[in-house]
């Protein structure tokens, strides 16, 4: 059986939850070093990957 | 094998799923593609458990991303009790292993867990519980919830891990929830949807109706009642469902964290052998689904008509809990899940998620207990505490 939405608003959350927004505060809870860590590949700074640009 | 993917303290008393964070301990979520993948920081929850006093015992494994019937997917094995499908978590609670259980319900897993193994899980009204620190998928209606024993162990703990939390942009206000019961199960309606009734097997349909029997006993007024919007629930929320997926799942490309493939020679081979090989079937077809909803020309007739099926399915609930006090229905269609060629996943997954699509989608919280499930209006857990308090297999059964 067709569900008729014609009249309907869309609903993406489940509960009125409008604008959630807090200030701007700079902070770095993770350092480079902890961030990179998890890669497959890294070098001393950046991820890595196989070269792109040939 | 092992219900834990590593355990961490033989003598603690808390399993928490591989879908949630625990700091320097490897999480999976069941899935090759978070192989060797350590968090750097707790999830919202653990800390939580860890502040009251409790230590963790181990990361039970999953179902990969938490998406399948029972944890049939997991890359690392599955838990079985007498060739049925239990859910490791379930499994650990059952035979007394831990008080409780951490588990984030996507699509309804540690639900039918718990309806297999009779124990009792709680999937808390969306917001109740930060989900800082769970692996996500389907942002808009996974739920870390409560496995234990009790449904007096169960409040407990969802007790300790439900309230604000700043980390968590769809947190809801309240510092703390009480789930103490201001409504006697006597004095309770209770209804029963038709259309879940008949797609379960006879054994969940007598547990059913001994349950009924019950709680008329007790005083509660029970009545069935026609809801046809549940089979609109199911298919939204399968759309949904992987909308989501999709979208969270594309994060794991084999560079920054999990696993890379070993074999690559350019930047595009990297990216798909790695997916190829890290991700399972199940994951697979949820992503091809999830990137179908959301393609040009099917958004419209696809994912914007689920959002907005959503609103229909939450304005049926609503009026329904205007009359009820809870609904009682299956937790899925079976108490004996069996293994099966996972090709038939995607198909399987979708079928079985009838039962528990209506509290996915609309947020609103579900209990599982005695083998039944019961649903409450958002914010109502305490009533779902109630009935299941008085809920006593022995009794049930008589």
């Amino acid at each position: 059986k067709k569900c008729t939405t014609d009249d309907v608003e869309p609903m993406v959350f489940v509960l009125p939850l409008v604008n959630v927004l807090r200030e701007d505060e700079r902070k770095q809870e993770f350092s480079r070093e902890s961030l990179l860590s998890g890669a497959p590949e890294h070098t001393e700074d950046s991820w890595q990957v196989p070269r792109l640009v040939k | 094998m092992s219900n834990y993917i590593t355990e961490i303290d033989q003598k603690c008393e808390i399993a928490v799923d591989d879908t949630i964070l625990i700091k320097d301990v490897e999480c999976t979520a069941g899935s090759r593609i978070l192989g060797g993948f350590v968090p750097l920081f707790d999830a919202e929850a653990v800390e939580r458990i860890k502040k009251a006093g409790y230590g963790i015992k181990g990361k039970t494994n999953v179902g990969e991303f938490g998406l399948d019937i029972i944890g049939e997917t997991s890359y690392y094995g599955e838990a079985q009790e007498n060739g049925n499908l239990i859910g490791a978590a379930a499994d650990e609670v059952k035979n007394r292993k831990v008080k409780a259980a951490l588990c984030v319900d996507l699509n309804g897993a540690p639900r039918r867990a718990a309806a297999v193994s009779g124990q009792t899980f709680i999937k808390p009204t969306y917001g109740t519980v930060s989900r800082y620190g769970v692996i996500p998928c389907a942002c808009s209606g996974e739920q870390i919830g409560v496995m234990s024993d009790s449904s007096e162990n169960t409040k407990k703990f969802l007790t300790i891990i439900a309230g604000r939390d700043d980390k968590d942009g769809t947190s809801l206000k309240n510092d703390s929830y009480d789930y103490e019961s201001k409504t006697e199960l006597s004095e309770m309606n209770i209804c029963l949807i038709k259309e879940l009734l008949d797609a379960a097997d006879e054994k969940v349909a007598a547990r059913i109706r001994s349950v009924v029997n019950f709680l008329e006993k007790s005083g509660a007024k029970t009545e069935y009642i026609s809801v046809p919007e549940v089979r609109y629930a199911q298919a939204a929320w399968q759309i949904l469902l992987a909308a989501e997926t999709c979208n969270n799942i594309s994060r794991y490309d084999g560079v920054k964290f999990g696993y890379r493939t070993p074999d690559y020679k350019d930047i595009d081979e990297l990216y798909i052998k790695s997916r190829t090989e890290g991700l399972g079937i199940l994951s697979k077809e949820t992503l091809i689904y999830g990137s179908d909803v959301l393609s040009k020309g099917r958004y419209d007739v696809c994912y914007d008509k689920a959002l907005r099926v959503r609103r229909v399915v939450m304005d049926k609930m609503k009026d329904v809990f205007g009359k009820y006090d809870a609904v009682l229905i299956p937790a899925g269609s079976t108490f004996e899940y069996k293994k099966y060629p996972l090709d038939k996943a995607f198909e399987n997954v979708y079928k079985e998620s009838l039962f528990t699509a209506v509290s996915s989608i609309t947020g609103m919280p579900a209990i599982v207990s005695c083998g039944v499930q019961l649903v409450a209006d958002h914010l109502n857990e305490s009533k779902l505490f109630e009935i299941a308090s008085k809920l006593d297999l022995s009794e049930v059964e008589k």
